[in-house]
């Protein structure tokens, strides 16, 4: 009996091979557990209603409330400006680093904020605003959103920029194009992947994030991501589930249009 | 002789440096309108940051560089009449094969013929327009034929193959019909099928455009073929500026000697005018006005060395024996390399004839007087200005020597080592001081190198043994072979 059971056991040790595969089933365990599962539970739940009956008022009841149609426009309306204020503000930023040597410390300096917890880094913000004695609204909510995302707008452009071949420049040069032009026909358009990116790193969470606009507006001003969080602490499953969904179905859609955008030498290659 | 309005480049005095490293030294020389120039040298001689220059990518640390008599050493590169074919091509990615041609015409201005007056000053200026559509189309597609890529227009640049892609990098270039087209090292990255292929087309190219090319490469064999000058560098500096025949069989020096085509290289003496003893043999030249007793460098071209052999007294006739080493055949000729056996030393011999010897063969060999190219020895000894560290020790770039010498601390003197008292070491850390090795030439029976310090002092060096180019290296010096003598 005993050399039967450690048979066994020799035998699975022997057929279980540690080839790289077995490397990712944590990982798949766990996407399946926290990734997956929740996501076929907001997918059930947008179609059920308080007594678990299956539905589409939680469809209806959103599309037809004015209120939530504001918040979701002003949701990608905050997205759209906060990227543009990150590209212009970040563009420079990394063209200039990328032309040093000693940019890349300096791009640290401009990362490190990152690693500090955002709700404390907001708070201060809020503490600033309020000792200055400025009005909380949606100017100070931009602030805030592009004082959190610009760091993710500068490094996949540094990156872009720095590992630009000098030699394009160079060339455009050669061609009679002087300073200015050689940056609007050749660095720039040559930087797109790096735009895009950016674009997509700020973008995306800007328009689901919540807290931020919450603290930094004194409540009055409610992004997508905050009214999911009050629509599931206030126990509207359904509802929330609804908008959970429209947020993955921006989030794939505004990537697959960047996507398009990105075309050339680097196509389908992403720099994250 | 080049008149002044002949010479399109003139630079005159340029000096480069990079961080405190000298990368161009003093280099004066004229391009000719119309000549087809190469600039030859081992990677890291400077050739490469020169060309940069006439460009206008680099400025000069000093000195100045002409175009056509104007100094247009601040002249940013985008508003010379120069256009480069770049050593990797930089064709712009995303744009395709037309509109990379196309890039420089569509910052063109042309002048209209039409004129207007500034009212102020009374100056008169001429209208310029931009080309139009038709024109550009025109123009690349004239250029497209000319490199054969007819049909390539549309092509993303990426799709290209190697040879196409740097066709399209010279059409690019020669679009905007610049007065100078300079290339780097353009035919570096082909095979060499195509690279055979791509120098012909290039010398036709030449040929029709008749503008004046200035083309860059390590490569002693591209040189030689397609040029009408070479300007061989070393180090920074210019060590010869001539024709492919003049470089090839008149060499300045031993370096240009060795790193164009293959050389015997000896150590010799001039005993008298026509007259040079070397491999422990007296022989008959044709050179003259060197000091009596003068040592010389002798370079020999494998290929003017005659093979006597059969019998003894055909053997004989030759101007010295040697005993054959080993005999390979080289599809047009036979390559011997034979040893001349003297009381003191045996030197090796490098010989191309149509012969073929056995090993172990007694050969005779006879070289004609003016196929032996005597020269002056570049430096007799290693000699450095420095000062005592204290008594009996001595500083020679940066390390402590042991000498002979009880001068007491910080007395000026001179340091004199001969080539053969220095010790290479292979282990930098054995070396009381370091360097790399800049080159180094087989001399018949020994390798002179050349060894430079990282105080930038160069120690010419014979060893017995070959040192790799750019090896880090220590060097020692006995004690009694370091020669001091005070300064006054």
């Amino acid at each position: 009996m005993k050399a039967k059971i450690s048979a066994k056991v020799k035998n699975a040790v022997k057929s279980f091979r540690l080839t790289r595969k077995a490397f990712s089933y944590p990982y798949i365990l766990f996407l399946l557990l926290f990734v997956v599962i929740p996501l076929v539970l907001v997918l059930v739940y947008a179609f059920l209603d308080a007594n678990e009956d299956l539905t589409f008022r939680n469809f209806v009841s959103l599309f037809t409330d004015g209120a939530s149609l504001k918040v979701l426009l002003t949701s990608i309306l905050v997205g759209i400006i906060t990227t543009a204020l990150c590209l212009i503000l970040g563009y420079p930023v990394a063209y200039i680093l990328s032309k040093y040597r000693a940019g890349k410390i300096l791009v640290l300096l401009f990362v490190l904020p990152m690693w500090v917890n955002f709700l404390i880094r907001t708070l201060a913000t809020k503490a600033i605003f309020v000792a200055l004695d400025i009005r909380l609204g949606m100017g100070t909510v931009l602030f805030g959103m592009v004082y959190n995302y610009l760091p993710f707008m500068i490094l996949p452009l540094y990156t872009t920029l720095s590992n630009l071949d000098r030699s394009y420049e160079e060339a455009s040069m050669d061609l009679g194009a002087d300073k200015l032009t050689t940056f609007v026909k050749t660095v720039l358009p040559l930087s797109v992947p790096g735009i895009i990116s950016g674009m997509t790193m700020v973008f995306i969470p800007t328009i689901s994030t919540f807290a931020i606009s919450q603290l930094l507006s004194d409540y009055t001003i409610f992004l997508f991501g905050d009214s999911i969080q009050t629509k599931f602490s206030n126990n509207m499953y359904g509802v929330g589930s609804v908008m959970s969904l429209i947020m993955i179905v921006l989030v794939l859609l505004s990537n697959f249009l960047l996507n398009k955008f990105n075309k050339g030498e680097s196509a389908g290659r992403n720099l994250w | 002789m080049a008149t002044q309005d002949n010479r399109i480049i003139e630079v005159r005095n340029v000096n480069k440096v990079f961080d405190g490293i000298p990368a161009v030294k003093e280099v004066s020389l004229s391009i000719k309108r119309g000549e087809f120039v190469t600039f030859l040298g081992p990677s890291g001689c400077g050739k490469t940051t020169l060309l940069r220059m006439i460009a206008g990518f680099e400025k000069p640390t000093s000195g100045e560089i002409f175009f056509d008599g104007k100094d247009i050493t601040d002249i940013p590169p985008h508003k010379r009449p120069i256009n480069t074919v770049f050593q990797k091509y930089a064709l712009f990615p995303h744009l395709n094969v037309f509109n990379n041609i196309a890039f420089g015409l569509k910052l063109k201005s042309v002048p209209t013929g039409e004129f207007f007056t500034n009212k102020k000053t009374g100056e008169k200026f001429e209208k310029m327009r931009k080309l139009t559509k038709k024109e550009i189309e025109e123009k690349v597609n004239y250029v497209l034929k000319l490199v054969d890529l007819e049909d390539y227009g549309h092509r993303n640049v990426n799709s290209l193959s190697g040879g196409q892609q740097q066709r399209v990098a010279i059409a690019r270039a020669i679009v905007n019909e610049p007065e100078i087209l300079l290339l780097d090292e353009p035919l570096g990255a082909l095979d060499l099928k195509m690279r055979k292929d791509m120098q012909i087309e290039l010398m036709n190219m030449h040929k029709k455009l008749g503008i004046t090319f200035v083309y860059v490469t390590h490569d002693q064999e591209e040189a030689l073929t397609m040029s009408d000058t070479i300007v061989v560098m070393r180090g920074g500096e210019i060590q010869q500026i001539g024709t492919p025949q003049k470089v090839y069989d008149e060499p300045a020096n031993a370096f240009v000697a060795d790193f164009i085509g293959e050389s015997n290289i000896f150590s010799g003496i001039m005993l008298e005018d026509r007259k040079v003893l070397f491999c422990e043999n007296e022989f008959e030249c044709v050179d003259e006005g060197f000091k009596k007793n003068e040592p010389i460098d002798v370079i020999i071209r494998p290929e003017d060395i005659y093979i006597l052999k059969g019998s003894e007294k055909i053997v004989e006739k030759g101007m010295v024996k040697a005993k054959v080493v080993s005999c390979v055949f080289k599809g047009d000729h036979y390559q011997t390399i034979a040893e001349i056996e003297g009381k003191d030393e045996v030197n090796e011999i490098l010989i191309h004839d149509n012969i073929e010897c056995e090993k172990g063969e007694i050969i005779g060999l006879h070289i004609k007087p003016f196929d032996l190219h005597i020269m002056h020895k570049a430096r007799l000894i290693n000699e450095i200005e420095t000062e005592m560290w204290d008594a009996g020790i001595v500083e020679i770039c940066g390390g402590k020597f042991e000498c002979n010498c009880d001068k007491p601390s910080g007395t000026k003197v001179k340091v004199q080592i001969d080539f053969d008292d220095i010790e290479v070491c292979d282990d930098e850390e054995d070396g009381t001081i370091g360097g790399t090795v800049i080159s180094s030439i087989y001399k018949g029976s020994y390798y002179q190198c050349v060894i430079r310090t990282d105080d930038y002092y160069d120690f010419f060096v014979d060893t017995e043994d070959d040192w790799l180019k750019g090896d880090r290296v220590g060097l020692n010096v006995a004690k009694d072979k370091i020669i001091i003598s005070e300064i006054e």
